[in-house]
């Protein structure tokens, strides 16, 4: 057994927080120690330092420190990737354009199909705002209340894909009042939703 | 109990892991998060080898290291 360490179990618990408190103190052992069978192992093994009881605070710690790391591990390889990935897609997008007027070999290019008239294309045009898209009628309900300029912004944002930025540039004003009136439209909605569609559900359960 | 993590123990993993998840899929555009949820899990997977071959010191490891660098 290492000196160092020995020195330490042959004191009890309330002297050791005392000596050792910058050691309690880390973060990793006040975890640790937070569970109450870890505890407990701890109590035990300072009551009668047996090898045996060392051997099992050792284990049980190793495991906790192992698991702990994995989870840190874990947490900034999704964190990090996660960045990449949209680093990555988005440098795909720049470099890989739409092109409407490359003619593939064997087709016609894109272009040439743009100005015709296309009963299905026209239909898509003519209705890309929100409730075309939508089937729930409470939602579409919903959606009629909203002012606009709410509207449009929502619309602009889930059918087109904007962002804050780009829909501000649009209307000549700040990305923070974009923000809000999305916010507030949102809030709008789920109000909405809540009061009509849950409500009247519970209603119907209660009898 | 094992130490290292068995691959049962991987999938239960990123299961308590999904609110993470789903946080981090809004660092991307909401056309692409479905393929970065999916990426996410593939690549934990992937790093099982990695994740299996992290060492941890046992308690009283810790401590004596704790100590020399007290010192």
């Amino acid at each position: 057994m290492n000196p160092l360490t020995s020195h330490f179990f042959s004191h009890s618990l309330e002297f050791l927080q005392q000596q050792y408190s910058a050691f309690f103190e880390q973060p990793i052992i006040q975890v640790f120690l937070q569970n109450p069978e870890h505890m407990k192992i701890l109590t035990e093994t300072l009551d009668s330092p047996s090898s045996h009881n060392i051997c099992h605070l050792n284990e049980t710690f190793k495991i906790f420190y192992y698991r702990a790391k994995v989870y840190k591990y874990m947490c900034s390889l999704i964190y990090f990737f996660s960045v990449d990935f949209d680093k990555r897609v988005r440098k795909q997008r720049e470099r890989y354009r739409m092109v409407l007027d490359a003619t593939p070999s064997d087709a016609v290019g894109m272009i040439d199909r743009v100005g015709n008239y296309d009963v299905q294309l026209e239909k898509m045009g003519e209705t890309n705002d929100l409730s075309s898209h939508i089937s729930d009628e409470e939602m579409i309900k919903a959606l009629e209340k909203l002012t606009a300029k709410q509207n449009l912004v929502l619309t602009m944002v889930f059918s087109y894909g904007l962002s804050n930025k780009e829909i501000a540039a649009y209307f000549h004003e700040s990305p923070q009042n974009i923000s809000s009136i999305r916010k507030q439209a949102l809030m709008k909605l789920r109000k909405h939703y809540m009061d009509e569609v849950y409500n009247r559900k519970e209603k119907s359960h209660c009898g | 109990m094992d130490k290292k993590l068995s691959k049962e123990e991987l999938v239960d993993l990123i299961d308590s892991l999904n609110p993470k998840i789903k946080k981090s899929l809004k660092n991307t555009n909401y056309q692409d998060r479905n393929d970065l949820e999916q990426e996410i899990k593939l690549k934990i997977i992937e790093s099982y080898e990695k994740i299996a071959a992290i060492e941890a010191p046992n308690f009283e490891e810790f401590l004596a290291q704790f100590l020399t660098k007290q010192k």
